[in-house]
């Protein structure tokens, strides 16, 4: 009896670890997912500022710098929780 | 004449995000050691390794994003649009990849390396937001000895 409570108890053990891996990369993939469409627009708009107004192409690019790395924060979060759930 | 000397320097010859990527990479050499030892003081050696790890990925992170613009824009917008996407994806690629490398090492603690991944990425940008220009004169960087 003791037995097959400690095999119960090893297998629920393994299924919450696997459950946990599982949950880091849904959370780490969908954690990546927000921070693609912002780049994506900061990008695109980027690209449209420079385009209209070729002269001030510095400004558009430092501004463009900026908005990805700090759009990236909220990926590195995601990766930040990643590895905290990770078994 | 006039109109092609009013042509912007913008699409491959200045590059405002690489100056700004040294500094950022500059001011890290600097604040950085600071976040590294409170990290060695609570964790102690193990969190100093954990944390420098962090602080180099971060720095290293920094400095291929600038060049990866700089790199496709000298290319075609449309070339910066795929760099770009290209360039997060393999970012985080690499992040990954570091962690996986270290994970199951001696001296590696989680908790240092993910606080010092973050705490330095903000920080060195909210640091770097100061000393940013943005005008058509200086569009990166402010010039050596301008006041606020």
């Amino acid at each position: 009896m003791l037995a097959l409570i400690s095999t119960i108890l090893a297998q629920i053990d393994q299924a919450e670890s696997g459950l946990s891996a599982i949950g880091a990369g849904l959370g780490y993939g969908l954690a990546a997912i927000g921070p693609g469409v912002g780049i994506g627009i900061v990008v695109g708009n980027a690209i449209t500022a420079m385009a209209r107004q070729p002269e001030s192409a510095g400004v558009a690019r430092t501004t463009m710098f900026l908005g990805i790395a700090f759009t990236e924060a909220l990926a590195l979060i995601g990766f930040v929780v990643f590895i905290l759930l990770l078994p | 004449m006039a109109e092609q000397a009013a042509q912007p320097a913008a699409m491959g010859e200045e590059a405002p995000e690489r100056a700004m990527a040294q500094d950022i990479v500059r001011r890290g050499m600097i604040g950085g050691p600071v976040l590294v030892g409170v990290c060695a003081g609570v964790w102690g050696f193990d969190g100093l390794w954990s944390s420098g790890y962090a602080l180099g990925l971060i720095l290293i992170n920094f400095w291929l994003a600038a060049s990866l613009i700089t790199w496709s824009l000298r290319i075609s917008p449309t070339m910066l649009m795929a760099g770009v996407m290209g360039g997060y994806f393999i970012r985080l690629g690499i992040l990954t990849g570091a962690y996986f490398l270290v994970r199951n090492t001696g001296w590696f603690e989680a908790l240092p390396f993910v606080i010092t991944l973050v705490a330095a990425h903000i920080v060195l940008l909210v640091w770097e937001t100061r000393y940013v220009s943005m005008s058509l004169a200086y569009p990166g960087l402010k010039p050596q000895g301008a006041t606020q």
